[in-house]
């Protein structure tokens, strides 16, 4: 279900409406009923996939804690059956096709067969989200979860359960165990962060897809300087979508008296890649940081600064990999990872120029360089092939300003496109949303905001672009 | 919360599950729309486009069927379009009636009743003529609509709610708001619906857009022209084998080609088509007729013909009876 569907809108109603009205005992029953109804719109037989492996992660868990010899095997099943569900579905063809291609250079026929397999919508956040309930019970840091409601929502908790924000057990099992309340100000704030969210999906992201979709649908045909804004627009669309679902999902939590994690903290206002990626999908890349980087990094580093640079070669290929099974993810990560490795290896002489030159400048330079590097490294993200994506970077490289855009938008709807963007960096940037205090004064927000949004947004039920991973 | 204000709450909760449902089911979806009003009451044009001052109601009229006595020797079948799908045996003289919709299977074809003299009409907008007899059998028929599977529903529970929920009155002048803004702003409408042209008159975009071979104005080769007559020479002969008497072709004007043909060029396919030399099939003409009549006969925020249209139409078919 689409969080900017009519669909979801209606669903949405009827989940708060009885959600309020019936007796306290019964509202997280409510809630898991509701998820699951979430889930199975898309499929209803995945939810059983869902529901073996939460049976699996929940047994586990109290194995985990329980056992003294048998941990590290409890913790092995739990992992295997995570990571083979999403092997399984996500990475079998790709790893397959590869195989294949490797066989066929000794002539060698594969003889296994590609599966037509449609991917269960969501299947890396939550697979993450559980992963992580069992390392953290094996580590110690976490309680194993006894009753199996609480532990089905944290797996299944409808808000953030197709793009995430990826949970830790530590701060959402807790939240989850507590009563759901009726309170008016939980009620406005998340109301107004659904409303931002809502905004930033309909009114700029689909607005910037018009742009962005028919040129990288045809990159042939299309120039460089078509390519190039496409790839600006692009940068923005991808954010308004990602950090427009994540505000509802924040949003809906927050109306039942539910913190998420906060995924974005003005990335492209980053100086350098390397903050750029504490502050982009922060839920994705503490994850990495803490299961994969932080164990890789203790192991080599008696490397030096070289076991820095693997460490986060070896994190950023995996969280290209984690993205999508497709080359194209694997080199979007690839060069992250490489430029935060440069970042990391030239720092000591980065420093000593940024002392010679004033704070604005170094400023200006740091997010120019870092967004329009992230920017370039998204045509990856963006292409489904890297041919196409070597086609497009060689067609940006031939930008000409007399090269002509495609007549997406009139002057007028341009010049509102880049308001938006501008204004969208400025509020985030200044508006600090505590600082509204008043419930009231933040449902009027809100209606405004939901009011522009249907007046302004594209209503074409555009799919968000990480319910795809 | 006080229990009234939850019982209140519980009610409103438990409509909108029961609104989710009738969106993914058909059955619920039937009958949730008998209390909905229907969203194309003000025309279908007006439908897709919401444009400002076109919403007017369209008056259901109770045809007046001109039949008088009905002749037992005749069998009719249309193949037809929405243009003639609403009408019923009262309206034609002849014994018998079925009507075949162009995307339906053509189960009545094999069960022509012998002993009566069997009339095929074939009936379509003007718009699809040259796609529908792009060649020569009737490929559109027997095209059954497949079951749908996964995602399709999903997009057919999202569209049945829009349906159900999206054309209330109270919504229809913010619709309106927007299509202004966007209009005066961004230089943007709907893409199935022409620009309104301050002729107080709603087209489709595809009759009027010159680069569409549905429109009226895309220039037409003879030898397309040709092309046509030949294989609805073709349709008809094998038609006849079926067991059919008579096969008339009617083609149905689109409005443009009525209304706009003093401004832009009409490819005049209507009258190349049925003056053509080798036409072998017979012809309910009614492009001159409508041509000629000084009253509309169509809607204006409706792409389909009005009762008047509607009743001229039914006037020349049933004089096959005569």
């Amino acid at each position: 279900m689409l969080f900017n569907s009519l669909q979801f809108i209606i669903f949405f109603f009827a989940f708060f409406f009885i959600l309020f009205s019936i007796p306290v005992s019964m509202r997280k029953f409510w809630l898991l009923i509701a998820s699951c109804y979430f889930y199975m719109v898309f499929k209803p037989i995945y939810l059983l996939i869902l529901l073996a492996v939460i049976l699996i992660d929940f047994c586990a868990g109290i194995q985990i804690e329980k056992s003294k010899n048998n941990k590290r095997s409890w913790l092995i099943l739990s992992l295997i059956s995570n990571i083979g569900i999403l092997v399984f579905y996500k990475y079998f063809n790709f790893l397959n096709e590869n195989i294949s291609e490797l066989l066929d250079y000794f002539h060698i026929r594969n003889t296994i067969p590609a599966f037509n397999i449609i991917l269960p919508i969501g299947l890396s956040f939550h697979t993450f989200q559980a992963m992580s309930y069992t390392i953290e019970v094996f580590r110690g840091n976490q309680k194993a979860e006894k009753n199996i409601l609480h532990y089905s929502l944290y797996v299944l908790y409808f808000p953030q359960l197709v793009a995430g924000p990826i949970e830790r057990p530590q701060h959402l099992l807790p939240q989850l165990k507590n009563s759901i309340y009726f309170n008016y100000s939980n009620i406005a704030e998340g109301l107004f962060r659904i409303a931002c969210g809502f905004f930033k999906k309909v009114v700029i992201a689909d607005r910037l897809s018009l742009f962005v979709d028919p040129v990288f649908n045809d990159i042939q045909t299309s120039n460089g300087y078509s390519i190039f804004i496409a790839m600006i627009f692009f940068a923005f669309e991808i954010y308004c979508d990602f950090s427009g679902y994540t505000d509802i999902a924040i949003g809906i939590s927050r109306m039942m008296g539910i913190k998420l994690v906060e995924n974005f903290k003005n990335p492209f206002l980053s100086t350098s890649i390397t903050e750029f990626w504490r502050r982009w999908h922060i839920s994705l890349s503490t994850w990495f940081a803490d299961y994969v980087y932080s164990p890789l990094a203790i192991k080599r580093r008696n490397w030096g600064d070289w076991g820095i640079v693997y460490t986060s070669m070896v994190t950023f290929l995996l969280i290209g990999l984690w993205h999508g099974a497709n080359w194209t993810f694997v080199i979007y990560g690839g060069i992250n990872g490489l430029m935060l490795s440069f970042e990391f290896l030239t720092r000591k002489k980065r420093k000593n120029i940024r002392k010679k030159i004033p704070i604005i400048l170094n400023n200006i330079v740091g997010v120019s360089y870092t967004f329009l590097f992230y920017a370039f490294s998204l045509i990856f993200f963006r292409v489904k092939e890297v041919k196409v994506a070597v086609t497009t970077i060689y067609s940006l490289f031939l930008f000409s300003i007399n090269d002509k855009l495609p007549k997406v938008y009139n002057v007028t709807e341009m010049a509102f496109v880049v308001i938006l963007i501008i204004g969208l960096m400025l509020s985030e940037t200044f508006i600090k949303r505590n600082n509204i205090k008043k419930s009231n004064t933040l449902i009027l927000i809100s209606c405004m905001l939901l009011f522009f949004s249907y007046l302004f947004g594209e209503f074409y039920s555009k799919q968000f672009i990480y319910f795809q991973f | 919360m006080n229990i009234f204000i939850k019982i209140i709450s519980f009610i409103a909760g438990c409509c909108f599950v029961l609104i989710l449902m009738a969106g993914s089911n058909s059955r619920w979806f039937d009958s949730f729309m008998n209390y909905v009003p229907s969203p194309y009451r003000y025309g279908d044009l007006y439908l897709f486009s919401s444009t400002p001052g076109y919403r007017k109601l369209l008056k259901p009229v109770k045809l007046k069927s001109p039949v008088g006595v009905k002749n037992k020797n005749y069998s009719l079948t249309i193949i037809g379009d929405s243009y003639l799908a609403d009408l019923d045996s009262s309206f034609f003289s002849s014994d018998k009636y079925h009507f075949i919709p162009w995307n339906d299977t053509p189960d009545t074809i094999n069960k022509l009743d012998k002993n009566k003299k069997n009339i095929l009409i074939i009936e379509s907008s003007e718009r699809y003529i040259r796609w529908r007899f792009k060649h020569n059998n009737l490929v559109i028929i027997g095209k059954k609509t497949q079951q749908k599977e996964g995602s399709e529903i999903k997009l057919l529970a999202e569209n049945n709610l829009q349906y159900m929920l999206t054309h209330f009155d109270f919504e229809l002048p913010f619709k309106e708001l927007k299509t202004s803004i966007y209009l005066k702003y961004f230089d943007k409408f709907s893409p199935m619906v022409a620009r309104p042209d301050g002729s107080g008159r709603l087209y489709l975009e595809e009759t009027i857009n010159q680069e569409n071979n549905a429109s009226s104005f895309n220039p037409i080769t003879d030898i397309e022209i040709e092309s046509l007559v030949e294989n609805l020479n073709k349709i008809r002969a094998e038609l006849l084998v079926c067991g059919f008497d008579e096969i008339y072709i009617s083609i149905i004007p689109s409005p443009a080609s009525i209304y706009k043909s003093s401004y832009l060029p009409y490819n005049h396919l209507i009258e190349r088509v049925e003056q053509h030399p080798k036409v072998k099939f017979k012809i309910i003409d009614i492009y001159k007729p409508f041509k000629q009549e000084k009253m509309s006969l169509y809607f204006n925020s409706d792409s389909h013909w009005n009762y008047l249209g509607k009743t001229m139409w039914l006037i020349k078919a049933n004089q096959i009876f005569e």
